[in-house]
């Protein structure tokens, strides 16, 4: 096979720095192959994406050193509008790539103005919304989908051109499980049937090794590791990569010989198929697994849900959002709140501090009707941090973004520098006083709303959506400090799409499916329902169906690798 | 685009209210014709109206004293023209946003910035004005998310007394601005690097299309045409109009 993309030495500048981003990449892709890039926060993935689309340096500039040919074109050597019409480039953000208003003017805008006749456009766009799947979209406002369509759409718009390379910049990143599944599958089927060479970024790694045929990982603006998907990910370590758990569970058995056939299978099927293989060959015998327990540590109740409704606007059914919903939250506890994009998780959550009212029944916090006590005096019992800690970071400096909720409690000034400093030291922003969040990472930042929030010594932490945007590393380090948080005795509620995180953090987990309590229990029990979780479009963790699959040999439910490693440990040959 | 300036002319053609109602039942005729979603166009007019309504009637009657009186209180007189010409206002601001409302929601984003350009619009002006109208709601949201983080901070935009919040709205102000503002950029950086990948070039147009006007599309045109005509004609000829100048 040809290749279709050459990298030779790439390094690039930004406009106005003298650091350079890429620091001497070096690629080659075949036609037709599918790359996933991997790498943390800050290695150079999007500015890659720009350089090997061309935008860098035809549109934002700044200085390109090595070659980038494209389809036989030096990109630096040809004018922007060549390169575009060979390459289709879709960002993470589906908000920002949709200008019309209407699905059919956004896939045609780039036919339009690569001045495709009239006549071949409305053939183009159908083929196109066929691909992603999306028939009969055409005339739908673009704000009204859902956000795995909204990417969907602006894949299409990129694929309605017939572009020979499609890059992927973290398209999945803001999507709920089914949005990320549905892009990906979009993304495989594109690749088989048009022989479309795709370069996928992603920090998904369970979705990108299902469809990658080869992965590459960058650390600070440098290929550290290249290869097939399987050697890759066994060899990659600690690198704010989430690895899958398949190969995480390779990991920990490379270490004993009768495991050695377990050769960091990436998938759960090919694990399956591995495991169950080795299993049955020596015969090895069933472990007996304890009964889960359906049993919430009970205490007392901080938050009573009773009889809830909302609806958005009232008098039309499909906006309500929940239904006579009825639920106790404990001192102490630590709850997942899961389910897809408008199961009314976060309706349910902004009940909890006021900012939003019950249609009927009543929410109690702390003993207070919520339909009686402002939003105001809430705050000092529940406090909310939202998904993204720009929609309330406005200070220059991190001491006055802390002390911002204290002041609003009319705190006297000792109160509130004793507080500011606890709750930095707390999220371990020690010493940043002085900062400017604004120049902070977006894991710091999150870190700063964090502590301006438990600087309002809250009872109850609501934290929405904590790995959103984030690399694994600043994930868990997310994670962590909030199970910390939750140790000194508060009540953390997390909202979340991400089935690793709750596995390994969540002590109870309640499912929410179109405004109802679908599940609510002990998670280990809540990831045993598999027949009720499909109902709610959720997939356990990979571990968790693994072992699931090996029903022969495990009878309990397991939540991480290192879990399925002991079992996998105690079961002996039969003799 | 020629139903919303035909409704405009005629609606700032008439100040009595019989005659600025007819113009508004008019000017339901093309969303009810399009079969346009019902709640959308007439929940946002509606409320339009009914605060022009509420507002015209408290003010214009302040400064319209001519006529006979109706009713007065105090300082206050209201008086026939006073009340009729401030009903007339609702009626013809409240047509004016059906028409405008429809003409947006039957029309394509292409076929607006052709339009626009038809009567001498630049093209990235029309389409700068384009892209607002499709990132109000985003705009609205995004202003709406900033508002709640900070309430959930304890933050009050209404606490303490007139004269203190008064004081206080400069403060008040930063808070929401400066997210909503940080968030825009962001994404007005990405917005322009999207349309960048998509070609756009705003000093060279795309190619206009041809408009393919069906029997129905010039049977509509003509009515249109000529109820206007019609009304122009008793506009001309003195009918529903008040003079002011009492």
């Amino acid at each position: 096979m040809s290749s279709v993309i050459e990298v030779r030495n790439l390094r690039y500048t930004y406009t106005g720095s003298e650091d350079l981003v890429l620091k001497g990449i070096d690629l080659t892709v075949k036609k037709g192959e599918i790359i996933g890039v991997m790498g943390p926060t800050g290695a150079g993935k999007t500015t890659l994406c720009l350089a090997l689309s061309g935008l860098a340096p035809h549109s934002i500039g700044g200085k390109v050193e090595g070659d980038v040919v494209i389809a036989g074109m030096k990109t630096t050597e040809h004018e922007y509008g060549d390169v575009a019409s060979k390459i289709g480039i879709v960002f993470q953000d589906p908000e920002t790539q949709l200008f019309g208003m209407e699905v059919h003017e956004d896939v045609a805008l780039r036919l339009m103005n690569m001045g495709v006749p009239e006549n071949e456009i409305d053939e183009k766009v159908r083929s196109a919304l066929h691909i992603v799947r999306l028939d009969h979209f055409e005339k739908r406002f673009p704000y009204t989908l859902s956000g795995g369509e909204k990417q969907r759409v602006a894949i299409a718009g990129a694929l309605a051109a017939d572009p020979e390379i499609l890059i992927l910049d973290e398209p999945t990143s803001e999507l709920d499980p089914i949005g990320k599944r549905e892009v990906f599958d979009a993304v495989n089927e594109l690749s088989r049937s048009r022989q479309t060479t795709i370069v996928v970024v992603d920090h998904n790694s369970d979705e990108l090794v299902r469809i990658a045929d080869r992965i590459l990982v960058m650390k600070e603006g440098k290929v550290v590791s290249e290869g097939d998907v399987k050697d890759v990910l066994s060899r990659i370590g600690e690198l704010g990569v989430r690895i899958p758990d398949t190969v995480q569970l390779g990991n920990l058995l490379k270490q004993h010989s009768q495991w050695k056939e377990y050769d960091y299978p990436a998938t759960v099927d090919a694990a399956y198929e591995t495991l169950s293989g080795i299993l049955k060959k020596n015969r090895y015998r069933a472990l007996a697994g304890a009964t889960e327990t359906t049993e919430i540590e009970e205490g007392k109740p901080i938050i009573e849900v009773k009889d809830l409704w909302h609806i958005y606007d009232k008098g039309e059914e499909e906006n309500v959002a929940l239904k006579e919903l009825n639920l106790e939250i404990y001192e102490g506890d630590f709850v997942a709140l899961i389910g897809q994009n408008g199961s009314g998780k976060t309706t349910l959550a902004k009940h909890f501090n006021g900012l939003l009212k019950p249609t009927k029944g009543n929410v109690f916090v702390g003993g207070l009707d919520t339909r009686k006590t402002s939003c105001t005096k809430l705050a000092e019992i529940v406090g909310y941090c939202f998904q993204n800690p720009d929609h309330q970071i406005f200070n220059t400096r991190v001491w006055d973004e802390v002390a911002f909720g204290p002041r609003n409690l009319f705190l006297r000034n000792e109160q509130v520098r004793e507080r500011v400093s606890e709750a930095l030291e707390q999220v371990g922003l020690k010493g940043y006083d002085e900062r400017n969040p604004f120049f902070l990472g977006k894991g710091e930042r999150r870190k700063i709303a964090v502590a301006s929030v438990l600087a309002m010594y809250p009872k109850v932490l609501v934290v929405d959506e904590p790995s959103t945007g984030m690399d694994w590393r600043d994930s868990t380090s997310m994670m962590d400090l909030v199970t910390k948080i939750n140790q000194t005795g508060k009540t953390v509620i997390f909202i979340t799409h991400d089935m690793n995180l709750v596995a390994r953090s969540a002590k109870r987990v309640i499912v929410m499916a179109q405004g109802r309590v679908l599940l609510d229990g002990p998670t280990r029990w809540v990831f045993s329902q598999e027949e009720t979780l499909q109902k709610a479009y959720i997939r356990p963790p990979e571990i968790t169906q693994l072992v699931g699959k090996l029903n022969d040999w495990f009878e309990s439910t397991v939540l991480t690798p290192e879990e399925a490693y002991r079992g996998l440990l105690q079961l002996s040959p039969a003799k | 685009m020629v139903w919303f300036a035909t409704i405009v002319l005629l609606a700032w053609s008439f100040n009595k209210w019989e005659y600025a109602l007819v113009v508004f039942l008019w000017a339901l005729v093309y969303p009810l014709l399009s079969k346009l979603p019902f709640r959308r166009i007439f929940g946002a007019s509606f409320l339009f109206v009914v605060w022009t309504a509420i507002l015209s009637l408290l003010l214009w009657p302040m400064f319209l004293q001519g006529g006979n009186v109706v009713y007065e209180w105090s300082v206050f007189r209201f008086t026939d023209i006073g009340l009729s010409v401030a009903i007339s206002y609702s009626f013809r601001v409240g047509a004016c946003m059906v028409a405008a409302l429809s003409w947006l929601m039957t029309t394509s984003q292409r076929e607006l910035i052709e339009g626009l350009s038809d009567v001498r619009v630049p093209y990235h002006l029309s389409f700068g004005i384009m892209l607002a109208l499709r990132y109000a709601p985003v705009l609205l949201g995004e202003i709406g998310r900033v508002r709640e983080a900070q309430k959930s901070r304890a933050f009050n935009w209404n606490r303490g007394s007139l004269k203190r919040r008064f004081q206080a709205f400069g403060e008040n102000a930063r808070v929401l601005v400066v997210p909503v503002f940080n968030r825009m950029l962001t994404s007005v950086n990405q917005i322009a690097l999207c349309l960048d990948s998509k070609g756009c070039d705003f000093s060279r147009p795309p190619k206009r299309r041809e408009i393919q006007l069906t029997r129905s599309d010039k049977a509509f045109l003509a009515i249109t045409l000529a109820v206007t005509a019609f009304f122009v004609a008793l506009r001309i000829l003195g009918y529903g109009w008040i003079s002011m100048l009492a």
